[in-house]
């Protein structure tokens, strides 16, 4: 039986390869890389629709890099969480220039939208979907 | 926290590497996907997964459908679903089978994958239909990919153009007939067999149209595509007999397979009629 924090891990770990999408040909610094970063979580669909149900205001923190992959890192102020999602190259400079910006995020039955005065950045797929969701070779 | 940063790093990497993209003939450009994209593709996901969950609830008893999404625009062909896989429920939830190309190579590969990942593939449209196989079929299908994931169908060989009966190469629309005949059938235990239960079915493969000079000036000269195989004939004519989503939904109808149909829609968007 999974744990919550498992089951989270798994989401999110789920999540991070859907997003990314990258070849398989990842270097090993990578390792390092990411482990760097262990104090901003990659967001999950649980966590992002609790702090947007708690009313959470969600603001950019930046953009960083892992392995070729573009993240943008997201604060909830009032709680002092952070958790980042992988964000497509071509969003990477309007981020960057919408640094400390409020981020609005809206809830439908398939996830969370995160926008920018209207502009789409990310959108969290929910965890149920997260959960069911897999690849493996058969 | 740093133990925790640790393994996470390591599980992302681990399936990062797992995570190399095998899509339906595209090629493996390391891209994140656009918002809108992972939207649609959670939309299309979340509605299909209602769709499957009702109707297991009214009839259990059919629990294998074949599901078909729209990834390129075949219009000028005369048809509409471009990939089909088979879908079945198992404890974790939904789950579709299907032949993918390896990153645009001449290889194939029989991947299991969540609905998500389904519509993760930078789709046309994310219309999609469902076929509910009857349920002594259905059963015979759970058993062949149950032993042995459909592997006595398959081939590693991949040609996204590949000749309808080609023992030497395959697509993801031949696997999944082949699948369905091998299941249809008690005998079938090889490709070639289930070939022959094909023919004896009177399996219709569709034309394909493309002219020499697009496939020349097209592109169309890549390692997932393979016009030699094809009769001169045909190559010279640019009509190649293949097999298509639409011609396994119309051999599945008229071998009466098919229990019942379900178009899943993409609120706001026209429905698009037919296969």
């Amino acid at each position: 039986m999974l744990t919550l924090s498992t089951r989270r891990l798994l989401g999110t770990v789920l999540l991070f390869c859907l997003l990314a999408n990258t070849s398989s040909a990842a270097p090993q610094s990578d390792i390092s890389t990411v482990s760097a970063l262990s104090e901003i979580s990659v967001a999950t669909g649980s966590a992002v629709v609790e702090l947007v149900e708690a009313g959470a205001q969600l603001t950019i923190l930046g953009v960083f890099f892992t392995g070729g992959v573009a993240s943008v890192a997201v604060q909830a102020a009032a709680e002092g969480a952070k958790f980042s999602v992988a964000v497509p190259l071509e969003l990477v400079d309007y981020l960057q220039e919408n640094t400390g910006a409020t981020v609005d995020a809206l809830c439908d039955d398939a996830g969370t939208s995160l926008s920018i005065a209207g502009k789409e950045i990310a959108y969290v797929p929910n965890e149920a979907l997260l959960q069911t969701n897999h690849r493996q070779a058969k | 926290m740093r133990t925790y940063g640790s393994k996470l790093a390591a599980l992302l990497l681990t399936l990062l590497f797992f995570a190399a993209s095998a899509q339906a003939g595209k090629n493996c450009s390391a891209r994140t996907m656009a918002p809108e994209a992972v939207r649609a593709a959670a939309n299309a996901a979340t509605r299909l997964s209602q769709v499957l969950d009702l109707a297991l609830t009214k009839t259990p008893e059919q629990n294998v459908a074949l599901v078909a999404r729209i990834g390129q625009d075949f219009s000028d062909q005369g048809l509409l679903y471009s990939h089909v896989g088979v879908v079945f429920r198992q404890a974790q939830g939904w789950r579709v089978l299907h032949l993918l190309n390896e990153c645009s190579s001449d290889r194939g590969g029989v991947f299991e994958e969540g609905l998500l990942n389904f519509f993760s593939d930078d789709l046309l449209t994310y219309q999609s239909k469902v076929l509910w196989l009857k349920p002594e079929l259905a059963k015979h299908v759970q058993s062949a990919l149950g032993s042995h994931s459909g592997k006595k169908v398959f081939q590693a060989r991949y040609s996204v153009i590949a000749k309808v009966y080609s023992s030497k190469r395959q697509n993801s629309t031949a696997w999944v007939l082949e699948l369905l005949a091998a299941a249809s059938n008690p005998l079938p235990d090889s490709r070639m067999e289930a070939h022959t239960v094909l023919r004896s079915q009177g399996y219709q493969s569709d034309t394909i149209k493309i002219p020499y000079g697009k496939r020349v000036l097209g592109g169309l000269f890549s390692a997932n595509a393979d016009f030699a195989e094809h009769p001169l004939g045909d190559r010279l004519s640019g009509r190649y007999q293949v097999t298509t989503v639409k011609s396994i939904f119309r051999h599945a109808r008229g071998q009466r397979w098919i229990a019942s149909e379900t178009l899943v829609e993409v609120p706001g968007a026209a429905v698009q009629l037919g296969d």
